[in-house]
């Protein structure tokens, strides 16, 4: 295309998308313009090739089966659970962060008892007003006060460290006493095995013996009595 | 029904209605992407992941009198992507080795011969498919829109984001090109007319 006429106005005009105006303009130019009309009617020529390459039928076709809602997704509304899914996991983590400290607030002692069960205690905070006037007649400690608040607290810490230590102590020697009179008895147990043992291969090999001479005699007095044909047997 | 009625539906809590939408537009995507990349099984692939990304996605959606532009812009950035990791990572299909390697998924393509005589329905299919195959996607995807989905320049270029006169332009380019292409192998009116 060698004019002027631009070429998106020419492909708006192929579609029809000008309005009336343009569109005069253009017919007009097309009239006058040979290379126009011949690039009109090759673009409209490949168009109509291009068509010819008819839709086709997709290989299978889809369905979409809806999942099972879980109990919370009837909670948490859509746009939660949708759009706005990576500011559930922090939210849901602050959420729980406070309460933990609401009852922490609340002095909640959860204590494991060593039988598998765990107790629970909430303690609620009592406000009186002894405790308000005892407070409000308190007298800061000295520094005399607070070291032996300290030193006590640590002799009461000693303490339960030794008796630790003590009971500890008093485990294993028991431990230790349990172990040694079950190996003594053990050792009974395992002598007294062997000595059975003992007895039981003396006997059979006495026994074993007397058959052998059991057996010695009698090939004696058969050889004896080959020998002396005639002679009647006197070992027996 | 419409769409932004079934729309609607899905959104309030009838997930089937969805089934409706896909029922709808299925055909459509499959053939808008098959003459994007080519390649029937990699067209079925992608299709269904559109329709997953719209089926997940469609809460997002402000305005769903504006469906037809949200799905059709998840389908060019689907095959946009796909045409970018066949770049990266070039192979072959096996449509391609069972049609003898004519047409290979790395962007090179064996030019077919000139054609004297008639050529079949499923040829001129064939040929078709490689002359889009042969020009920039980018010309492509306008070419596709307006030639075979029918949309107006205005939807193209909503969905596209450009200008209608930059839509209009890649249009007159990608047909010069396919132009070109098949006069090269000689594919025109009358060696179709010969078979059909």
């Amino acid at each position: 295309m060698k004019c002027d006429l631009p070429r998106d106005e020419l492909v708006g005009y192929l579609y029809d998308d000008v309005d009336a105006d343009q569109k005069a303009g253009i017919e007009s130019h097309l009239n006058t313009c040979p290379s126009c009309t011949q690039a009109l009617e090759e673009l409209k020529r490949t168009g109509n090739l291009l068509r010819a390459w008819a839709d086709e039928d997709p290989p299978a076709s889809l369905v979409f089966v809806p999942d099972r809602r879980t109990w919370w997704k009837g909670i948490i509304p859509d746009r939660l659970s949708t759009g706005n899914r990576r500011w559930l996991a922090p939210g849901l983590s602050m959420g729980l962060a406070a309460v933990i400290l609401i009852l922490a607030a609340f002095s909640l002692e959860a204590r494991y008892d060593g039988r598998g069960e765990v107790v629970l205690k909430l303690r609620l905070p009592v406000v009186s007003e002894s405790v308000d006037a005892e407070a409000t007649n308190e007298t800061p400690l000295t520094r005399a006060e607070l070291i032996q608040v300290q030193e006590q607290s640590l002799a009461v810490i000693q303490d339960w460290i030794d008796e630790g230590h003590q009971r500890q102590r008093i485990e294993l020697v028991l431990i230790l006493d349990e172990f040694a009179r079950d190996l003594q008895s053990q050792r009974r147990r395992d002598l007294l095995l062997v000595g059975q043992g003992l007895l039981e291969i003396d006997g059979a090999t006495e026994s074993r013996f007397m058959q052998t001479e059991d057996l010695l005699h009698h090939l004696l007095a058969v050889s004896y009595a080959q020998l002396n044909p005639n002679t009647p047997s006197t070992v027996e | 029904m419409t769409d932004a009625e079934l729309i609607r539906r899905f959104r309030d809590g009838e997930s089937h209605a969805f089934n409706g939408l896909a029922g709808r537009w299925h055909r459509r995507l499959y053939n808008f992407i098959l003459r994007q990349v080519g390649d029937r099984e990699e067209a079925h692939d992608l299709c269904q992941k559109v329709l997953i990304k719209a089926h997940r996605n469609l809460c997002r959606l402000r305005d769903p009198g504006k469906f037809s532009t949200w799905i059709y812009q998840i389908a060019v950035n689907t095959c946009r992507d796909e045409l970018r990791r066949r770049r990266r990572h070039p192979t072959i299909s096996l449509e391609s080795l069972e049609h003898g390697n004519e047409s290979r998924t790395d962007g090179t393509k064996r030019v077919p011969a000139r054609i004297d005589t008639g050529i079949h329905q499923c040829e001129l299919r064939d040929l078709l498919n490689r002359a889009l195959q042969s020009i920039p996607h980018e010309q492509r995807i306008v070419v596709v829109m307006k030639e075979y989905e029918q949309l107006k320049f205005t939807e193209i270029a909503a969905i596209l984001n450009l200008s209608v006169n930059t839509v209009k332009s890649r249009l007159y380019n990608g047909l010069n090109k396919l132009k070109k292409l098949l006069d090269q192998w000689n594919v025109n009116r009358e060696t179709i007319d010969y078979e059909m």
